[in-house]
Formats: structure tokens, sequence, C-alpha cells
């Protein structure tokens, strides 16, 4: 008897012994479809659509919903009844381009930052992007957490508005640098390959790109100096429109069609159908869809409507799937050059002949004839329409006030001939909403219809002025309360949406 | 207490008539004689056997007894808790096969616990409920655990939304987990199951609801169910025993006796608790019902559902001998919803077998189990793959008849296109018989389990026991979308997802069991074992556009646009050794104590390997030791304190690279990798009463507290760091609570009344989330006061589940109000009202405060009369259905303020409209005005049923009939739908919401049952 308990005791703790192999789990404790390795050509494509999101919620979220502020698209959902452009939008939704952009670009720039020690090619575009994503960040909240932000670092202080500027600059003449010496270096050579949707790895593209962007960020700040070099710069600036910035749709297809087709949330805006038709613009049947023999644009700011209503009344955009996103076209930057000449800074040419080559671009792109260009160039007589005979009645309509013209016209104001030059620019630079916005919010051009109905609270007292800014997301204010104070207090201790970034001062 | 005092004066007798015999057979040859004690489930372990000279003995582990000195005219005296005491003359027999009956008004007294392990129910000092078989297969179910409402103390069931078969929601005292799932653990014979639960999503975008592999067992099979609410069984089943265990027991062939049953259920279910919607005012424009008031308005979205139809049939047959024991049974179960197209199927093949041999050294036990399960079109809740919304919302004064041709010749396209002239409105909506019909979502399973047991007989007194189970599963998951669906689910030409996964399950343990009496008083019960449990998971396919219309291949897929690729795939180990250990005093104090050491592949990359826990429990059967009063029979005492660690999830400590499916690109993950990782902790103590008094009430009570430890959570981070979160290794949440079971039963005559009451009680706080935890990797030290959970419904406009230190798991919060002016009043102007966005307001929690079930049998001359009501009190539960119902002007609450001339509002009336078309929106009703109490009663169950009598069989079969309804009666309920009702069961938080989830149902049916 003894003998076989001490038989089985022994069995037992050879079996206990046996099966405590432990020497694959680390194998187990593995993702067997993932990699745990990543090259920056992999990590590049998520930062990169932080540049104008393809991803389809990110773009509704983002591009679609605050990019309706800049009068090419309306949002034709009313949802939970929060929106932007009736200037109360949630605290859940005004927080997420801010969390999403920082998201979308950090963890993968750390990750380059540390892979690339800090240098080279790849860390060139990783921080050229970083640049231009948050001059986006940058342009909707005013100062972010920008120069300080590192790896472990949890709570990150503000820089002011100005000084992320400065910082994007800094950021976007090393990256231009880096790669035109690559470029010089290597010709033809693409590290990228073809997880690059903004050039297909073309490092010369990047470098045309980075420079128009400091272009736009000098003219955007006013700083003349800076747009002067800027226009001189190594590598160029985007010239034509095979060197357009355009994101390519890729797998995922185009958002904003998706959005306009497919979930039914988003119509052509009033204000930009309304112009074109004034104009009777060649390029409207690019831009937009008809419903019956016109186009109808949607005015923004309604509060209070069904999905059902709008349904089938209001243009869509004239998109299929496979478009590409317009990110920064070569019109913008010969009307960048037009206004600094207007102001007086040094150009190269004339303000008309940048003015027109910017529009002779954009016809171009759309496959206008040259033809039609000149006559809608010589026209000195068509105004941009009001809005008039809306479907859903009179509380639509209104009355537009500007008279500005499409020809140039050299004895016109300077602040005519602002207005032409930024019109035009905007009518160029359709989709980009979130650039439109900011424009208008530096120019106060063109005369966007006002939003319908303000929900603001007081807080917006000015329908045609609109939201000047996002209010900081909700999350800054409970998770980095210090630094949030600082910033909310530099800015001059009032944290909503009536506030005006520096350089958008224009009453 | 008068059985107590007999079986005393039994004893008393004994005695006496031992020292009679002592003198008369001073010269009668003295032999040895062996034995085997039984119940109706097997073996009893631990009964005493005791002779009139005053040998004594207890059985062991597999019931068998040995009594070595023993004479002719001696009467052997075998006695067992909670059964009628047998005594036999000995005559000069070799072997002895006693079976012992129950006795009647007492508890359960032997139960099976951990893995398998029959244990004397005096000696636990945790609570274990059970639930014989019949309380499962009276009233059937396609999920049998929905058979189980009301009927256990301590666990809360919820039943899924999708149908026949769907998931359940079982979470036995209160939610302890943030991120991990607080579902109960599944133990089929002692092994634990992995529980495959294809769960509804949450939020207005959810995915539909699946089955689950628990619901894949045919009650029929089942000899009972023991619920071990507390985590006291971790010792033996490991981590995932924390949120407590059902332990499912199968059948097993009986001995020398042949017995075939065949049974057949057949119930019908009807749809329960619609939303009131009105039909007199008609359409405005689209889907807005704001028009004109109308009388020939004939909708009713009530005739869109069906009468849904449960067919379970099942035969079985269980044979054997002393030595070989066989049990083999089939089942079909054939289930269609209240919503067309919506079926499940399910096909059970059961065998098992059970030899002796070597001398009945040796015990094998084998079986196997194949499973045919395949489900269609399964509804649950949200915007998406949901017909009720086109249904509940379709334009008042339009004809519906002519939607339900839903597909007509397209010329142009040349094929059937979709008819629905009314547009996708808010809410993606498409003909609700094109969704059931044309967006097809079919899931296919087959699963095999295989068992394998082997028992040697060392000694009498001890024994090892080897076991493997294995148990795999796969499944094919297929949508297929006809062309002309929307193009938000598909392209042009339609689209197809196709999905493959397979579970692999692999589970083996070997155990040495002791159980050995040392003198009179003491008993020692051991079980010292090693155990080994594999679990995998793989799944591979895609998603995309088609190219050719409506051909469903993954050849004809679009791969260049918009394609989905999915593969995923995990492999879990764990390997534990354990012991438990019960010592027993005069089978009146029990001390238990165990300890468990597991090796979780989980732990890889951290600096532990492994972890240990353990238990301890004490149980006293007060009455025994002292005097009691005559009426109080029984009364038991027990305490226990148990640890239980677990594994953090797998891979969290070796982050890889993600891939986002959508824009296929791999990204660094926003989540602040974790360093210095732990395993978790759950520490708990219960203490209790088991009592009986005046022969006919048991009472069963139960306090418990358990605190869970160092979860690991994900703590938002702001942005500007770069991460979205952190996990960090914190918290406390606590839970703590009551179980009490109160039962009845007598008899007068023919007639007998069972009654059992059980009420469940558990409050959650959460008493920590994270207060200065040191983050190894920075050197800085995180805190977090706040972690917000789902929304119920859309995001800004439904209440939203925050956890704060202080609150709970279910609180739930709001932030929009009407605005009001300086006094207070609703601030109208020029008609119109307006909402305003707020901080974050508590306003209730979505937990009830406490459940009760009271059980209910009436038996007279075969005929037995069964009632279940339940009743749960307190907690909140939000309708986003109401508020958009009331949106969109088709409630009759709308219809009511508008016959009335407006909504009353500070002094006067305000339109009805502008009314809810402030405090509602279209994705659902702002939190604040669509809660509503969540406290219900209902009949449960109700079933009659009568068996025919025996003779006129000619005592040859047994015939039972019956009557079967369930949830046949709402007593009381204030919600607009039933709260009961769960869309998404292993969300922790998305509870006691109704987002056009698929009501209830009424079910009621017959059953017929044959035994021969």
């Amino acid at each position: 008897m003894k003998r076989n308990i001490l038989k089985t005791t022994c069995l037992v703790l050879a079996a206990c012994g046996l099966v405590n192999c432990t020497g694959n789990y680390e194998d187990y404790n593995k993702d067997p479809y993932a990699i745990y390795k990543a090259d920056p050509a992999i990590l590049l494509p998520t930062m990169i659509d932080g540049i104008s999101y393809i991803q389809q919620n990110d773009s509704q979220m983002i591009d679609q919903m605050v990019g309706s502020l800049g009068g090419y698209y309306t949002l034709s959902n009313r949802w939970g009844g929060q929106n932007f452009d009736t200037f109360n939008p949630s605290d859940g939704w005004n927080a997420i381009p801010y969390n999403t952009m920082y998201e979308d670009i950090y963890a993968n720039f750390f990750d380059i930052s540390k892979s690339t020690n800090r240098s080279g090619h790849f860390f060139a575009v990783a921080s050229l992007v970083r640049a231009a994503v948050m001059m986006r960040v940058a342009d909707i909240y005013g100062g972010i957490p920008y120069s300080e932000v590192k790896e472990g670092s949890f709570y990150v202080p503000y820089d002011t508005c100005e000084q992320v500027y400065e910082n994007i600059v800094k950021d976007l003449e090393y990256a231009s640098s880096t790669l035109n010496d690559y470029v010089t270096q290597f010709p033809g050579s693409k590290p990228m390959g073809s997880g690059d949707a903004l050039f297909s790895g073309d490092y010369a593209g990047w470098v045309r790109y980075a420079n128009s962007l400091i272009l736009r960020a000098a003219v955007r700040t006013g700083n003349q100096q800076l747009a002067e070099a800027a226009c001189t710069r190594a590598g160029g600036l985007i010239e034509t429109n095979a060197q357009n910035a355009m994101m390519s749709a890729g797998v995922q297809g185009n958002p904003f069609q998706l959005a306009c087709a497919s979930w039914g949330d988003l119509r052509v805006n009033a204000s930009i159908v309304d112009y074109m038709t004034g104009y009777a613009d060649p390029r409207a049947d690019k831009y937009f869809q008809k419903v019956g023999d016109k186009y109808v644009g949607m005015r923004a700011g309604t509060a209070n409507f069904n999905k059902g209503e709008v349904t089938g009344v209001y243009s869509n955009m004239n998109l299929v799937s496979t478009d590409a996103i317009p990110v920064f076209l070569a019109a913008e930057t010969n009307f960048l050059r037009a206004e600094m000449a207007v102001r007086g800074w040094a150009v190269e040419k004339s303000a008309k002949e940048y003015y027109e080559t910017g529009v002779r671009l954009s016809m171009e792109q759309y496959g206008v004839a040259a033809d039609a260009a000149n006559t809608y160039l010589e026209d000195n007589k068509k105004v941009p329409a009001g809005h008039k005979n809306d479907p859903r009645g009179a509380s639509q309509d209104y009355t537009r006030k500007t008279k500005i013209t499409v020809k140039w016209d050299e004895g016109a104001s300077e602040d005519q001939k602002i207005e032409r030059i930024i019109t035009q620019k905007w009518i160029a630079n359709y989709m980009m909403g979130l650039e439109a916005w900011a424009e208008f919010r530096r120019t106060g051009y063109p005369e966007l219809t006002p939003a319908v109905d303000n929900l603001s609270n007081g807080v917006i007292t000015d329908n045609f002025r609109g939201m000047r800014r996002l209010r900081y997301p909700f999350t800054e204010k409970n998770l980095n309360k210090t630094n949030y104070d600082a910033a909310v207090a530099a800015m001059g201790g009032v944290d909503n949406e009536s506030v005006d970034l520096f350089w958008a001062k224009k009453k | 207490m008068l059985k107590s005092f007999k079986s005393k004066l039994g004893a008393l007798l004994t005695v006496l008539c031992m020292m009679t015999f002592a003198v008369e057979s001073a010269f009668a040859q003295q032999t040895a004689v062996k034995g085997i004690v039984e119940d109706a489930m097997g073996p009893v372990i631990g009964a005493t056997v005791i002779t009139t000279s005053g040998a004594g003995t207890t059985t062991n582990v597999d019931g068998t007894f040995e009594l070595t000195k023993i004479e002719n005219g001696e009467v052997i005296t075998i006695s067992f808790v909670g059964y009628k005491t047998q005594e036999i003359a000995y005559t000069g027999q070799t072997f002895l096969q006693v079976k012992l009956e129950e006795e009647n008004a007492t508890l359960d007294a032997v139960v099976v616990t951990a893995l398998g392990i029959k244990r004397s129910e005096k000696a636990l000092s945790y609570s274990v409920q059970q639930v014989k078989a019949d309380e499962l297969t009276t009233v059937k179910d396609a999920n049998f655990m929905n058979s189980l409402v009301g009927k256990v103390a301590g666990v809360t069931i919820n039943s899924g939304s999708g149908g026949p078969g769907a998931t359940t929601r079982v979470v036995m005292r209160g939610e302890k987990s943030i991120e991990k799932g607080n579902n109960a653990l599944y133990v089929i014979d002692g092994i634990p199951m992995y529980n495959h639960s294809i769960s509804g999503g949450s939020g207005a975008y959810g995915t539909p609801s699946g089955s689950e592999s628990s619901a894949d067992i045919n009650p029929e099979d089942i000899e009972s169910i023991n619920m071990l609410t507390g985590p006291s069984a971790a010792a033996l089943y490991g981590s995932d025993a924390a949120n407590g265990v059902v332990i499912i027991n199968t059948k097993r062939g009986a001995k020398d006796h042949t017995s075939v049953t065949v049974s057949n259920s057949t119930t019908f279910s009807k749809v329960y608790m619609l939303p009131e919607m009105q039909n007199t005012y008609a359409s405005s424009s689209g889907y807005m019902n704001w028009g004109e008031k109308r009388n020939d308005i004939t909708y009713d979205p009530e005739k869109f559902f069906q009468t849904g139809t449960n067919i379970i049939n099942s035969v079985s047959l269980s044979t054997g001998n002393q030595k070989n024991q066989t049990y083999i049974s089939a089942s079909t179960t054939n289930a269609t919803g209240i919503i067309t197209d919506n079926s499940y199927d399910r096909y059970n093949f059961t065998a098992r077998n059970t030899t002796s041999f070597a001398k009945d050294k040796l015990v094998l036990d084998m079986g196997a189990n194949f499973v045919i399960q395949k489900d269609r079109n399964m509804v649950s809740q949200g915007k998406y793959y949901n017909p009720l919304p086109a249904v509940y919302l379709f334009p008042r004064g339009e004809d519906f008849n002519e939607v339900r041709l839903f597909e007509r010749w397209d010329p142009v396209r040349g094929y059937m296109t979709q008819y629905w002239p009314y547009g996708e409105g808010n809410h993606s909506m498409q003909n609700p018989y094109w969704l059931q019909k044309r967006n097809k979502r079919e899931t296919d399973k087959r699963r095999y389990m295989l068992n394998a047991s082997l028992k040697w007989n060392i000694t009498d007194w001890m024994n090892i026991t080897g076991r493997v189970r294995v148990d795999n599963s796969e499944y094919r998951l297929k949508k297929k979308y006809y062309a002309s669906t929307l193009t938000t689910f598909a392209g042009m030409n339609g689209g197809y997802e196709d999905v493959t996964q397979h579970d692999r399950n692999f589970y083996s343990d070997v155990m040495l069991n002791i159980d050995k009496q040392f003198g009179d008083d003491w008993t020692l019960t051991a079980n010292i074992g090693a155990s080994i449990n594999d679990q995998r998971f793989e799944e591979a396919g895609g998603a995309g556009d088609l190219l050719l219309v409506n051909q469903f291949s993954m050849k004809n897929v679009n791969y260049a646009e918009k394609y989905k690729p999915i593969q995923n795939g995990w492999h879990d180990q764990n390997q534990a050794i354990f012991a438990s250990v019960e010592v027993g005093w005069k089978s009146m104090l029990y001390l238990t104590v165990t300890g468990r050491n597991d090796w979780a592949s989980q732990l890889a990359f951290t600096k532990h390997n492994s972890f240990f826990y353990p238990s301890v429990g004490l149980s006293a059967v007060v009455s025994n030791m002292v005097k009691m009063p005559e009426w109080f029979t029984f009364l038991k005492v027990r305490g226990s304190y148990s640890q239980v660690a677990s594994a953090f999830s797998r891979f969290i400590s070796n982050p890889s690279y993600k891939f986002d499916e959508q824009t296929h690109n791999w990204q660094k993950p926003t989540t602040f990798p974790a360093s210095n990782l732990k395993p978790e902790d759950t520490k708990s103590w219960e203490i209790g009463i088991n009592a009986r008094f005046f022969n006919h009430l048991t009472l069963d009570v139960t306090y418990y507290r358990s605190n869970t430890y160092h979860q690991t959570i994900y703590a938002p981070m702001p942005s500007s760091s770069g991460y979205k979160d952190m996990i960090v290794q914190t918290g406390d949440v606590q839970n703590q609570g009551m179980e009490l079971a109160l039962g009845y039963n007598n008899k007068w005559g023919d007639f007998t009344w069972n009654s059992s009451f059980t009420l469940t009680l558990n409050r959650n706080r959460i008493n920590e989330l994270a207060d200065n935890v040191y983050i190894e990797a920075t050197g800085e030290t995180f805190s977090t006061d706040e972690i917000k959970k789902d929304w119920l419904g859309a995001s800004n406009v439904a209440p939203q589940v925050i956890l704060r230190p202080g609150g709970s798991m279910s609180d739930i919060y709001v932030n929009h109000e009407l605005k009001r002016d300086d006094q207070g009043y609703v601030l109208v102007d020029k008609g119109k009202l307006a909402m305003e966005e707020t901080e974050m307001r508590k306003v209730g929690s979505l937990a009830p405060r406490y459940n009760m079930g009271w059980a209910n049998s009436f038996g007279f001359k075969g005929i037995e009369l069964g009632m279940v009501f339940t009743a749960r009190v307190g907690g909140l539960a939000y309708s986003a259905t109401q508020g958009i119902l009331d949106y969109y002007g088709t409630s009759q609450a709308s219809a009511n303020f508008r016959d009335q001339g407006g909504v009353p509002i500070n002094f006067g009336r305000i339109d009805t409209q502008a009314y809810y078309n402030t405090i509602s929106s279209a994705d659902g009703g702002h939190g604040a005005y669509y809660l509503y109490s969540a406290s219900n009663i209902r009949l449960q169950e109700l079933s009659l049923n009568y068996t025919l009598p025996k003779k006129w069989f000619n005592n040859k079969a047994k015939l039972t009939v019956g009557f079967i309804a369930k949830n046949l009666w709402m007593i009381y309920c204030k919600a607009p739908f039933d709260p009961e009702v769960s869309a998404s069961t292993s969300n922790s938080f998305y509870q006691g919401v109704d987002y056009f989830m698929q009501p209830n149902t009424r079910n009621f049916g017959f059953n017929v049952k044959l035994q021969f």
C-alpha cells in the first residue's frame, strides 16, 4: 500500500513537472498576422491620410463637417441637432479633429523618429507631414502643443498660434532642403513606393509641396520676408497641374462621393453654386450634378430639417469613387503670388499675370477649353448670384451684396483686388473646405451665405463671420488641465468660438 | 427534526440490538462484504455505513465501501444527509448494491462540485445552487440558459434580442471587470468550455447577434446544472471562474435498466410589447408623420411580424449493466423567428459509454458530441441589418402592401431590383423584406466534442483520474447583398462577405483523489492535479463589392477597391497545478483549503511567468453540534475567502503594429504600451447559512463581497501626448450583496406544493480608478478620475455610461436639457424650445436594485401546474426607439398630444412637433427625457402537464403531455420595451437600451414526452 502511494505521488508530480513546458509561450502570445517591425515607409501612409482624409469616417467628421464652413458643401443630415454650421457642435464632435489628427500623426512619428534616429529622407517626409497636418489643427483651434510634443511626455505645453506657425515653417524648410538634397543625389529614386497617396513616392513632388506650404503659411500670417523666400526656394513651387498635390482615393474610394451618393449626408453648398451660376462658370458641370436641369445648392446652418426633405432636392458633388482629392494646386501658388504682388511684396510677375494664370490652370485642370477660359477671364459684367427660389422656401433665400466680377481690373482698390483673387482661389480650391474656411476668416471673402440658425447661445454674434475657431477639445481641458489653462490665458482668457486667431483679425 | 429524531431513535435501537446480538452471536462466523452506494446520478461519496456491531466506514470516491468484520444477522445502516437512511439485514451477501433515495423536504445534499467531484453539501463552504433537468426541459428554449431565469439566486440572466438561439447574458454577483467580459464560465462535466459567443454589437451601427457555444447543448442531455455564483471554484477551474460558473452535468447510461425517452416540444411565439404607434396622422413629408388627421390609415406595424415556431424533437436511449453503460441521444431544434426569414436550426448527436474493467480497478468513460447548427438573418437592434426602422417609421397613409412585393424587374439593369420608394431616411432604411431576403446573413457551424476519462482505483480510498477533451468548431459566416442594396452596404452589383472561423480547444488533466477516514472522527478528502488548457482561434476571409451582378463568389469580388481582407488568430495556453484538501471532523466541521498555480501564455514577455491563488473555507453543521429547538432540523454555517488571479489579455505585453482593414495601412498603436504588467487579482469572501425547519422550509442565504484589483484598463490620455490612452493596472471594483433562496414543499394527500423564492441583490461600487499610478517607462505618476464608456445609442444624444470613483459600473449620465429661464421655467421663444448642452449629470444606474423569482409547482394525481414569476426592481432603461418615434410623429404619444392641442409646458401648450423635434432627434431622444424605470414583474413561465396513469400502458410506459407558456404576461412594466432583453450580451455597459431592438416574444405551445 505504502509503495502504491509513493508510486502515485511520483506519477502526479511527474505529470505536473511535464506539463509545465512554457517554452512556446512567446510564440503563442504573438499576433500571427501582424507585423512587429515596421519600416517608416509602412507607417507614413496613415500619417499622410491626415493631410486630407480618405478614411471615410475621419473625412466626414473633419474635412466634411468642419470643412463645410468653407462654403463648398453642406451637411444634409442633422444627426442629434448639434452641428458646426449652426455653431453648436457637441463636445464629442468638437474634439474629434484634434484628437484624430494627433493620434494619426504622433504614435507613428515617434516610431519613425526612433528608427531613423531623426535623420534622413524618411524622417524629413514624416516631419513634413506632421507639419502639414498640424497646420490644419492649428488653423482650426489656434495655439496647440507642437514643439514640446515628444515620446513619453504625457502633459505637453502649448505653443502659441504664432509659435506653431514659426515651428511648422522650420520643419517644412528642413524637410524641403533634406528632400531636395536627396533628389539631387539620387534622382528618380522612390523609397516610399506605392504607399504614397500624394506623389507616388516622387520626392521632387514633396519638395514642391513643402515649398508651396511655406508660401501658404507666409501669406496667411502676413510674413513678407518668408513669402518672398518661399518663392525662390530650391526645388520650386507647384507650378503645373501635373505637379498638383492630389490625394489618391486608393482602395477606399473618394469619401466625399461616399457621403453624397451612399450616405446622403452631404450636398453642394448654396454659396459655391450661386457664385458659379452667377459667373456662368464652365467648371460648374465638373463640380456639381444637376437636379432636373439645374444646379441647386443647399444653404448651410439650418437647425432643424429631416433628411428626407433634402434628399433628391439639392445637387450632389459630381464625383466618382476613384476621383482624387485636391490638396494643393498649381492654381493656388499663382493666386498666393497674385496677392503678394497686390500687397507690394517682391514677386517675379504682375498680379494680373498670376491671377489669370491661376484661373487658366484651374480651367485646364477641369478640362475646360482655353477659349472658354479666356472668355471667362474677359467677363466684367457677371456677378455672383444671390440664393433664390430655394426648394425649402423663402427662409433659405439670400440676397448677395458683392458685385465682384471675374475680369482683372488694375484700377480697382487693393481690397477689391484681394476679393477678386480670393474669390477665384476659392473656386479653384473646390473641396478644400478647411483651407477655404481659414482664408475666409483671414480675408472675409468670399461672401458666404450666413447661417440661417445661430444656436451658439450668444457666443457668435455675427452669423456671417460665423465661428472663428473651434474651442479646445474637452479632453484637453480634462486631461491636460495645467497646460490648457496656460494656453487659454495666453489667448486672452476666453476659450470659445468667437476668438479670432492672430491671422484672422479681418472684421 | 422529526426525521432526525427518528434516525436517532433508530440508532438507539440499533445499539440495543447490537448488544443483544453481541451476546447471541459470539461464536458466529465473521466475513467481509463489499458494496457500492449510489443515487439516481451515480456513486455517492462519503455515505456512512455502520453495522450493528459498531464497525463503520464511509464510502470512497467511487461510492464503494468494504466492511471486513460482519456476521450474519447484523443490520447495516447506510445514511447520508439528504437521503433516506437504509437498513439492510446481512445474510451472507458478498456484494451489496445500495440505492439511496432522496429524502423529501431536504436540500439537494450531494452536489457535483469542481472537476466533476461529488461532495456532501454540508462540507461546502460556499454557495452552490442546483437546478434539476426538469426545470430545463419543461419549458424549452433554443438556448437552454433562458429557461433558468428567476430560478437561481445571485444570477442575472438576460436573453439576447437576436431571435431564437441568440446569445444570452449571464452575470453572477455583479460586474467585476472594466475591460474583460463579465459573463459566467460554462463547465461541462468538470471541464471548462470556451464559449464562442457572437454577441450583437452595441450602438446605432452595431452588428447583429449570432449564437454561442453554450446554446449548442441539448437540454435533454443535461442531468443537472449547478450554479457556483462565487469565485470559490476557481481553484479548480482557473481564472475564468472568477465570474462564477455554470456547471453542466450530462447524462450517462443507467445500470441494469433500459429506457427510451422520446419528446417533442412545439412552441409558438408572438411579438410582445411592441412600441405604441399611431395610425391617425398621415405623413407630412417622407417619414415625418406630422400631416393631417385621417381616418383611412390602416397600416399596422404588428402585421409585419409573423408567428414564430420552435419545434424541438429528441430521442434518447439509456442502457447498461454493471460493467458497461451507454447513453445515446439525438435531437433537432428548428425555430423560426417572428421576423420573416429569420431561423435557427440545430441538430445534436450524443453518445456516451462508461465501462469498468480489470476487476473494476479501471473505469473508462468516453463521450462524443456532434452539433450542426445554422442560423439565418438574425436581427438584434440598431440601424444596420435591421428591418424594424423601416417597419416602424413607414410613412402613415402609404400602402404597405405595395412594398410586400419587395423586388421588381428592372428592364434597364436586367434583373430584379429593390422596391422602396421612400428613401433611406436617417436610418439607412431599405425595404424590410428586401433586407431579410436579399441582404442574407448566414452562419453555418459544425462542432465536434470528444472526451475520455480513465479512472484507476488504486485503493478503495484513492484513485487517479486522467481526462482529455477536444472541442472543435468550424464556422462559415456569409453575407450576401444583392445588387440595388443601399450603397452604404454594397457596391452597385452587390456585395459579398465570406469568413471561415475555427475554434480548437484541447483540455487535459490528471488528478489524484483521496478520500479517507481516520479513526471515527476524521475524514480527509484531497484532490491534487495538473491541467493543460489550450485554445486556438483562426479566422480568414474577406469582404468586398461584386463585379458580376449577384454572383456570390470570392472570385467575383472587386479586389481593387473597398475590399476588406479579414484574417485573425490567436493561441492561448494555460497550464496549472492545483490542490484541494478538505478535512472533516465528526461530519460536522469541515475545513477546505485550495491552491492553484497557473502558467498562462498571456504572461509571456513580462517578468511574471505564473501566478498563485489560494482559498480557505470553513463549514459547520451547527445542528449537529448544539442542541437546537425541535423545529430547527438543520443548520449549517459556512464562510470562505478566496483569491483569484488572472492573466491580462493576450498580446498586450507584446504589442504589434495594427492593420486597418479599411485603409489597408499599418500603424503604430495609439495605446501607450504597458510596462511592468502584473496579473490581475480578485479577492472575495462570503458567509452563509443553509437551514431547514418545520420539515418543509429551506433557507439558503449568502452574503458576499468581492474586490477586483489591478485591472488592466485603458486610461484616457490627452491626445497631445500622441496617444489615445495608456494601459494602466489599477482600480478597485467592489461588488457586495446577498443571495437568498427560500423553499417550501408539502404534501396533503395527493396534493403537493413546491415553492421556491430567490432574491438577488448586488451593489457595485468603483472604489478607485487610477490614483497616482507609477508609470515605470516615464517615471511619472498617472491618475484618472473618469473613464467614459458606451453611449446608449447615438453619441451626444443618448445617456452615456461613465465610470467614476464612488460611482458604479452602470452609472449613466446625460448632458442635454431643455433651456430654462432664471425662474426655472422652460424657455419658450416664438413657440420654440431649445436644448442646451450641459455638464455631464448623473441620472441613475442601469443596474437593478434587486431581482426576485418565485417558482411554484402544484401536483395532483399526475397533474402538474408550474408557474414562475420574476420581478426586477430598480434601475433605468433607455428607449431611443420611443424618442425616434416621437420625433417622426409616429408614436401614439405624439398623436395623443396632437389630439389635445399640444404639449403642456409652463402654463400653456406648445406645438407637439416643436416639442418632440426639440427633446428628441432622428437618432434618438435626449437621455434626460427618455429614461424609464426598468422595474417589471411578469409571469415568466406557465406549464400544465399531465402524466397519464401508468397502468394504461401496462406499467410499461410513461406519457406526459402538457401545455407550456413563457413570458405570457407582463404584469407591471413602465418602460416602452422589455428591459430584460439585451441587444449586446457580451458588452458590460450597453444594457437596458432599446434602439429598434427586436421586441420580446410571448411563447406558448405544448410538450409530449414518452418514456418506456
